[in-house]
């Protein structure tokens, strides 16, 4: 039966009419290590519009790439102060349940003059509250913490637009930038790559990298969640050696 | 110099980190307190989530106090009975305190708690000691003469029944304020993320009339040994403590802690006690202008589940 499934599939994808072109796209680093001296890192992604195997050149005509780099997502909360009897206080909360927390959306032109709103919003290319948040709520009070949410990843520069930083070094290829900082959470990442050809999407892929601590590093966090009970043990005996050793050298 | 921190995921400046630990060792040796009110809400104010910071700085605190202890108890300034008990009423307490912590974090209000409890416990207990302390310092410039330990007469406190005695502070008290003051600490410790000495300290010697040259190690083994009990915790509840971290402010902490503990050997009892008061007040001040002042950006953000690894 799956047998049968399967070539059933395979006979459509072969007589699926060409699309003309297709993407071929690879990153600088798959693996974004963090060690000791991190402090950002710059992923550079690069690729080439290839003509459809069988067909000889790729259709002629203005080529648009759109890069959106997601992170991996984790409940974020956002919160508001307002005064209560003269004092401040987180009065107001508003959870966001698997919000990403890197968002970067990088383009080779401003993306209103690469296609339509429809579009953008579908593709979720931009920070409006509806396309990203995905709350599924209409509530104004939820779509304006949304909005604050995103201003405050965008000022973290864990959230950004940038329409040039995806440059063609010819007709065909094209490098793309994007800047990981210090605290750029671990996890793996996908950037989704949109080709567009006079407004319409021609081509799409998906590549994925990821970020993780290495080294020491690495063996910390591992331990410290696997082996918890005698990581803090080590802890207390690190904080009474240091201590001790600290009274015998400075003792006068 | 960047230094990542794989717990808290984020770079900070190493000597940054270790200039902090030194300043806030100095204060701890001289004054025999933890230093966790000062560190915590340095660090969290350099960008380390706050569960990490207040988790880390226990391990800190750990180390700080352990030199300072171990160079009061040479001096045989410490009451190890006296310790004991309030370490085991201590233990009693900080348990009390990671419930209701938990009780407040699901209500939302855990960080006002905190602010507040900051605001309340250092405001008052900084003017109570500011008061006491330039009391002193003024019937000193007068011309009285100044006792060396604080009056015998007895308050309330010693004529509670269930009385012991406490040798090496030449005390002969009731058990039952140790073992509030002992619970009382470690509630108020596991809530705001300290050791508690800055309360103990004062505790002991305007409660139970401790003589100034045994409080501040007993104070010190006792936050040592709570610190480390909350250190193991955090590590196991939590994951929050960051090794590195810790490591890092426990190195700056320990040297500064010895000159303190040196400085405080040329100061007297009442001068101590002035210059921890102004201290105390200025964190106060501190968390009162983050409560009073409007802030510039009344949207904030945090993240409750950590990323997928």
């Amino acid at each position: 039966m799956r047998g049968a499934v399967l070539g059933v599939m395979v006979t459509l994808a072969l007589v699926q009419p060409a699309l003309g072109q297709r993407l071929v796209a690879s990153t600088s680093d798959p693996e974004v290590s963090i060690d000791s001296t991190f402090a950002g890192e710059k992923i550079t992604l690069f690729g080439a519009i290839e003509p459809e195997i069988g067909e000889t050149e790729a259709p002629s005509g203005t080529y648009d790439i759109v890069i959106a780099i997601e992170g991996p997502s984790a409940d974020r909360v956002a919160r508001r102060k307002a005064r209560t009897f003269g004092i401040w206080l987180n009065l107001e909360q508003v959870v966001f349940r698997n919000f990403p927390s890197f968002y970067w959306i990088i383009a080779s032109a401003p993306l209103d003059q690469i296609t339509d709103p429809g579009t953008i919003v579908e593709e979720r290319l931009s920070f409006q509250a509806q396309s990203i948040l995905a709350t599924g709520a209409e509530d104004p009070t939820i779509e304006m913490f949304g909005g604050e949410l995103v201003r405050l990843m965008q000022t973290r520069g864990l959230f950004g637009v940038d329409d040039r930083a995806v440059m063609f070094m010819s007709d065909r290829f094209y490098t793309a930038r994007v800047d990981l900082p210090a605290f750029v959470p671990n996890g793996s990442y996908t950037a989704r790559t949109l080709l567009f050809r006079d407004g319409a999407i021609v081509a799409r892929r998906a590549d994925s990298f990821s970020v993780r601590t290495a080294g020491i590093e690495r063996f910390v966090a591992d331990t410290a969640r696997n082996q918890s009970l005698a990581y803090g043990l080590v802890c207390v005996g690190l904080a009474l050696s240091t201590g001790w050793l600290g009274g015998l050298v400075f003792r006068r | 110099m960047q230094l990542y921190l794989p717990i808290a995921e984020l770079s900070l400046n190493l000597f940054v980190l270790i200039g902090m630990g030194g300043a806030v060792g100095f204060l701890s040796g001289l004054f025999g307190v933890g230093g966790g009110f000062l560190l915590t809400p340095l660090l969290i104010f350099s960008g380390i989530p706050p569960p990490v910071a207040v988790a880390s700085v226990t391990g800190q605190v750990v180390a700080a106090s352990t030199s300072g202890a171990l160079s009061y108890y040479r001096r045989g300034g410490i009451d190890f009975k006296l310790a004991l008990y309030l370490v085991l009423s201590g233990i009693i307490g900080t348990a009390i305190g990671v419930w209701v912590f938990g009780l407040l974090r699901q209500a939302g209000l855990l960080e006002a708690a905190i602010s507040l409890g900051y605001l309340v416990f250092l405001g008052s207990i900084g003017s109570i000691m500011l008061y006491e302390a330039a009391r002193s310092l003024m019937m000193a410039q007068a011309g009285h003469p100044v006792p060396a330990r604080m009056p015998r007469h007895h308050n309330w406190v010693h004529g509670l029944p269930l009385r012991l005695r406490f040798k090496r502070s030449q005390l002969y008290i009731s058990v039952i304020p140790v073992v509030v003051i002992g619970i009382g600490i470690g509630l108020i410790g596991a809530l705001l993320g300290i050791g508690g000495g800055f309360i103990l300290v004062p505790a002991l010697i305007y409660l139970l009339r401790v003589p100034g040259n045994v409080v501040i190690g007993t104070a010190l083994l006792h936050v040592l040994c709570i610190m480390a009990a909350a250190t193991v915790m955090h590590a196991v509840a939590s994951h929050t403590v960051d090794i590195i971290l810790a490591f890092t402010l426990m190195l700056g902490s320990v040297a500064g802690a010895q000159f303190g503990a040196a400085a405080g050997r040329r100061l007297r009892g009442d001068q101590l006690r002035l210059l921890l008061a102004l201290v105390v007040l200025g964190v106060a001040l501190r968390f009162a202008a983050s409560l009073l002042i409007a802030p510039a950006d009344p949207f904030s953000m945090a993240i409750l589940t950590p990323g997928v690894v």
